[in-house]
């Protein structure tokens, strides 16, 4: 399979009367994305706002972050604004240094900051439309997330589609297999299998990731085509902790995959992606992390690299799995933050095992970020800002969106001093 | 800076020059000025910093009562105002090295100063010590006192002017620092992934962290006649959280009446936890802490009593700390209330 992505570049977005792409500024019109908003379910879109990267402005609470886009052979967001498919999915438009950002006093969900200016998310370097978004008392959460979250895609998509008219900045080739079949290679050349184990978490109310528009809350470990979360197929509305949580945009960039995919046929043979959940009790850890060893063992991966979502009782997940399969001899990388204080001092993890050799770190969550003053504040009062949203202020990490994202998106890490 | 630096320097009766083994009994004594190695550093802080006083102590007189000694000779460096202590070199001089670590850790708690000792990798008391002073890697004997003292007032002389010591020229602490790779994550695992595959040496971002083990106190003697107090770390508290305990990363706990006539799910609670859907909970908040259970063991005479108030915080993201300090600070509320036998009935999310 092959697929394109055009990645294009703004060099600015501005609201105004009508939408339109001249390939540099991205306008966008109020009406017509008033269009596409939901009458009468008890939420009202109370402003949208275009913000430049290194902003002195704070968003918050952010619920999600997703990716301007366009497939020209189906839905963006599939199983969401269109058919749950992917396998037709063969060029892509992607607004590459924007997104948008949904924001709204939603109740429930952790509250979580995006502060332009600040070098702790790797999301304040993409031009953002944020839509504020008001919930009116009474209003069934659920229902009023799923609607929200509709909306949100619903915007993206419509942008996206304006990308055609111009040539992209540059593009990238995802060709899947790149390796020859296993047939054409005399055995002594044959290269590693390598996969990924692509934990998300569902676990309830508010608390969920969506697989093709399906939420995960109840999948079990199943292989997935490398190319599908790169067509869109993974969507979040996981409300934790911000630093925990993977947004939509992320899952759209698919680090992990880009990196295994990046040496296909040279160093590895990329061999399988496992979808798998990340459940609430023990008993369902354990039993997922047995199937997904089974499974790897299955496709004869020689590695694979795990990612975490979420803290705290998720490390067991990656632990549980780790273990299992390194006891299959199958070799294990680790992308996991840690909670090690604000001082650097506590045990990082909630959970470990002796077979977790090969860790790579995404930070400390406890750390305290010291955010500057800001000259803007686009959202609804914050518990964790309570006097001035203004203020330059001192907070942990967890509560800075994508600021230790365990796909493996950002920089930040630690080491040991 | 604009005046020299004050070092407070320890060392142990033989490099304090009062005596042999025969002195390692010797009391704790103060003495102005540089002593033995002190001229030696004295010299190679250039100007920059003074040793102002030394205090001398016996090896035995330490090891006989490390904390308390350790406490005294804070106390006497206290009246010298100073900057930074510097402790030894002790080399692999096992008693020494212990009693270097000792004072720095001490020294460092009661007065906020920097501290330093020189100690070779194999002296036990690095590991001991080295997550609460700055311990300087020397050779395994003062043949080496030259290189040790140079590499000791380099370190000093930088935590005096407030910067962080360059890697590797002290013993790690253990304490997660943060770092901004040329590299992403995902790329960093494709490589380590990679360098796994084909055998190469590879290192963790992340070495294990170790737990310490916590031995669970013994059996209540008789349930029948034990006072139950219920706790929880699921967000319960009054109606509209008037306390504001944080919903995460909570950083206090509420202490609450269990009124003898009044239930959880009469409207005057409510749960308030990040990490899980609150509404089943707050739906019936017993099933959150389960007092009409409870109260039917009391009736039934299976428990003696529940205790008069329940303790509660939100435990979602608190830090291990904090956690500690509620656990510490619940069970003395406790022991204030309580005096006969009492067992904690915890419910967690």
């Amino acid at each position: 399979m092959r697929l394109t992505l055009h990645n294009h570049k703004a060099a600015a977005l501005a609201l105004g009367d009508s939408t339109r792409w001249d390939g540099k500024t991205l306008l966008i019109g109020e009406r017509d994305l008033a269009a596409f908003f939901p009458e009468g379910l008890g939420l009202h879109l109370d402003e949208l706002r275009t913000i430049a990267p290194g902003s002195q402005t704070r968003i918050g609470p952010v619920l999600d972050v997703a990716q301007i886009r366009h497939s020209e052979q189906g839905p963006a967001y599939p199983g969401l604004t269109g058919p749950a498919e992917t396998q037709h999915c063969r060029t892509v438009h992607i607004l590459d240094n924007a997104a948008v950002c949904l924001v709204s006093n939603l109740p429930g969900v952790q509250e979580g900051i995006l502060d332009m200016a600040s070098r702790w998310s790797p999301l304040a370097a993409l031009h953002m439309l944020v839509c504020k978004i008001r919930v009116a008392p009474g209003t069934n959460p659920d229902e009023a997330d799923a609607h929200m979250r509709l909306f949100l895609y619903r915007v993206c998509e419509f942008l996206g589609s304006l990308l055609t008219n111009f040539p992209a900045k540059a593009s990238e080739e995802f060709v899947y297999p790149a390796h020859k079949p296993s047939g054409d290679i005399p055995p002594g050349d044959m290269l590693p299998r390598v996969g990924a184990v692509y934990f998300i978490q569902s676990q309830g109310r508010l608390r969920r990731t969506y697989y093709l528009g399906e939420a995960a809350d109840a999948l079990q470990p199943m292989p997935i085509h490398p190319l599908s979360p790169l067509c869109g197929s993974i969507t979040s509305g996981n409300y934790v902790m911000p630093s925990n949580k993977t947004c939509t945009l992320i899952h759209q960039r698919a680090p992990v995959i880009r990196a295994l995919l990046a040496r296909d046929g040279k160093d590895w043979n990329v061999s399988g992606v496992l979808l798998a959940n990340e459940a609430s009790t023990r008993d369902e850890k354990s039993r997922t992390a047995q199937i997904l060893a089974d499974m790897a063992k299955d496709l004869r991966l020689d590695g694979v690299i795990i990612n975490q979502e979420g803290g705290g009782n998720a490390d067991m997940d990656v632990m549980l799995t780790c273990a299992a399969m390194e006891k299959q001899g199958i070799a294990c990388v680790l992308i996991v933050n840690e909670t090690a204080g604000p001082d650097g001092r506590t045990p990082s993890l909630t959970e470990t095992t002796p077979e977790a050799v090969s860790i790579v770190s995404a930070g400390n969550n406890e750390m305290l970020a010291s955010l500057p003053a800001a000259d803007a504040f686009i959202g609804y009062p914050m518990s964790i800002l309570p006097e001035n949203t203004l203020k330059a202020v001192d907070m942990p990490l967890t509560r800075l969106l994508a600021s230790a994202n365990q796909l493996g998106f950002g920089r930040y890490s630690c080491v040991t001093r | 800076m604009s005046h020299p630096l004050r070092i407070v320097h320890y060392l142990n009766q033989f490099f304090g020059q009062i005596g042999g083994e025969d002195k390692a009994d010797a009391p704790p004594v103060v003495t102005q000025g540089p002593v033995g190695p002190g001229l030696a550093f004295k010299a190679a802080l250039a100007g920059q910093a003074e040793i102002v006083a030394t205090i001398i102590c016996g090896d035995n007189t330490m090891s006989d009562a490390p904390e308390k000694q350790a406490a005294r000779i804070a106390d006497m460096a206290a009246a010298f105002k100073p900057d930074l202590l510097i402790a030894g070199p002790a080399f692999g001089a096992g008693r020494y090295g212990m009693a270097c670590g000792q004072v720095s850790a001490a020294v460092s708690s009661a007065l906020g100063i920097p501290t330093l000792a020189g100690l070779h990798e194999s002296n036990p008391a690095v590991d001991i010590f080295r997550s609460r002073a700055i311990l300087v890697p020397t050779g395994p004997t003062a043949a080496s006192m030259r290189a040790a003292v140079a590499d000791i007032s380099q370190v000093a002389l930088e935590l005096g002017r407030g910067q962080a010591p360059a890697a590797g020229t002290y013993f790690t602490q253990g304490i997660r620092m943060p770092v901004f790779h040329e590299q992403c994550a995902a790329n960093r695992a494709a490589d380590m992934l990679l360098a796994r595959l084909r055998k190469s040496p590879t290192e963790t971002e992340l070495p294990l962290p170790s737990f310490e083990h916590v031995p669970p106190a013994p059996p209540l003697d008789n349930l029948s006649s034990s006072v139950i107090v219920m706790v929880t770390e699921g967000g319960l508290t009054p109606k509209g959280n008037p306390d504001r305990i944080e919903a995460s990363m909570a950083t206090k706990f509420g202490i609450y009446p269990v009124d003898k006539h009044s239930d959880l799910a009469d409207g005057s609670y409510q749960a308030s936890h990040g990490g899980y859907d609150n509404a089943c909970v707050n739906a019936d908040l017993n099933r959150l802490l389960p007092l009409d259970a409870l109260r039917k063991l009391e009736r039934d005479g299976v428990i003696g009593a529940i205790a008069p108030v329940f303790y509660t915080t939100a435990g979602n993201a608190t830090t291990m700390n904090n956690a500690q300090q509620f656990g510490r600070s619940i069970a003395q509320d406790i022991r204030k209330r309580i005096h006969g036998q009492a067992g904690v009935f915890l419910t967690a999310t």
